[in-house]
C-alpha cells in the first residue's frame, strides 16, 4: 500500500467512525448515571441539573389520576409550552426517583403521554431545563390504592 | 414469558402534527423485583432508551427507567409537515384492490429501543393519512 491509498483508508476508517457518533442520540444513563441511582427528587434534580432551584411556572402542564386503584401503571400526561433543551419525569413513590429524561428537538411537540409504576402515593414531578438555563418545573400528587410494584 | 418486543405503533397525522402512539411487550422489571423474584439484583431487565428517526432526523430521544409500567404505553407528538405523508387508503379502494403508486408512500417513521440487557428492539411505521376531501 503506498501512501497515498494508506491516507484515503485513513480519511474514511475516521469517517466511518465519526458519523455514528453524530447519529447516536444522548444517552443520559451514560452522561448522567447518578441520576438513576438517586432515591428522592432533590438528589435526581441536583445530578441532573446541578445546584439551580427550579422555579415553578404554569406553562408546563401536567394531567394525573387523583386516586389509582393500582399503581402499576398510573397514567401520566404532560405538555409544556416552554423553550425547553430537557424534559425530566419524577416520582417519589419509588426507591429511585427517575423515570425518564427526554431530549427535545425541533420536531417536538413537547406532549407526552405515557404509563408509570407508582409503589405508593407520592408526588409525579416535570422538570424542564429551558432554553434560557433556568430550571422549571410542575409537580402533582396522586393516591395509590394497591402499590403496583414492589419498587 | 412473552417475547419482549415493540406490539404496535400507531401514527395518526393530523394538521402537520403527528400522533404516535406505541405499545411494547416488556417485563421491565426493576431492581426490587428481580431480588425478590431470582435473588439477583442484576437481573432487573427494562427498557433504558428509545429513539424515534424519520429518515435521519430525530423526533424522539427519551432515556427511561425501570418505573414505566409493565407492557408499558407511550405516546408522544411530533411536526411532520417537513416529511413526506403518505396516502392512506379508503376501505373502498381496499376492496376494489386499489394498489397505491410508488409516489404515493410515505417516509418511515422508525422505533428503536433498548433494554438493559442490550436487546434492541426496531419497528417501522409509515406516515400516512387519509386525503382530505375538498
Amino acid at each position: 500500500m503506498n501512501r497515498r491509498n494508506f491516507i484515503y483508508f485513513a480519511g474514511s476508517v475516521v469517517a466511518l467512525s465519526v458519523v455514528p457518533v453524530n447519529l447516536s442520540a444522548k444517552d443520559y444513563r451514560k452522561l448522567k448515571p447518578k441520576v438513576w441511582e438517586a432515591h428522592n427528587i432533590d438528589d435526581a434534580t441536583k445530578a441532573l441539573y446541578g445546584m439551580k432551584t427550579p422555579i415553578e411556572s404554569d406553562k408546563i402542564k401536567l394531567k394525573v389520576p387523583k386516586i389509582n386503584s393500582s399503581g402499576g401503571a398510573v397514567p401520566v400526561k404532560f405538555e409544556t409550552s416552554l423553550d425547553a433543551k430537557t424534559i425530566a419525569l419524577f416520582q417519589d413513590a419509588n426507591p429511585e426517583s427517575a423515570v425518564a429524561v427526554f431530549e427535545v428537538n425541533k420536531y417536538d411537540l413537547k406532549k407526552y403521554e405515557v404509563k408509570i409504576k407508582m409503589g405508593k402515593s407520592g408526588t409525579i414531578m416535570v422538570l424542564v431545563e429551558g432554553t434560557d438555563g433556568k430550571i422549571y418545573m410542575t409537580k402533582a400528587t396522586t393516591e395509590v390504592a394497591a402499590g403496583g410494584c414492589e419498587g | 414469558m412473552a417475547r419482549s418486543k415493540i406490539t404496535a405503533v400507531k401514527v395518526k397525522v393530523k394538521n402537520g402534527v403527528a400522533t404516535a402512539k406505541m405499545v411494547f411487550s416488556h417485563p421491565m422489571m426493576t431492581y426490587n423485583q428481580a431480588k425478590a423474584k431470582t435473588g439477583n439484583r442484576d437481573d432487573a431487565n427494562f427498557i433504558t432508551h428509545i429513539t424515534g428517526k424519520v429518515g435521519k432526523e430525530t423526533v424522539l430521544d427519551v432515556s427511561t427507567s425501570q418505573f414505566f409500567s409493565k407492557n408499558p404505553i407511550f405516546k408522544f407528538n411530533f411536526k411532520c409537515d417537513t416529511f413526506k405523508i403518505g396516502r392512506k387508503l379508503s376501505g373502498r379502494e381496499i376492496d376494489n384492490g386499489v394498489k397505491r403508486k410508488e409516489s404515493e408512500k410515505g417516509d418511515l417513521l422508525t422505533i428503536t429501543a433498548v433494554d438493559r440487557k442490550g436487546n434492541t428492539y426496531k419497528k417501522e411505521v409509515e406516515l400516512a393519512a387519509r386525503k382530505k376531501k375538498k
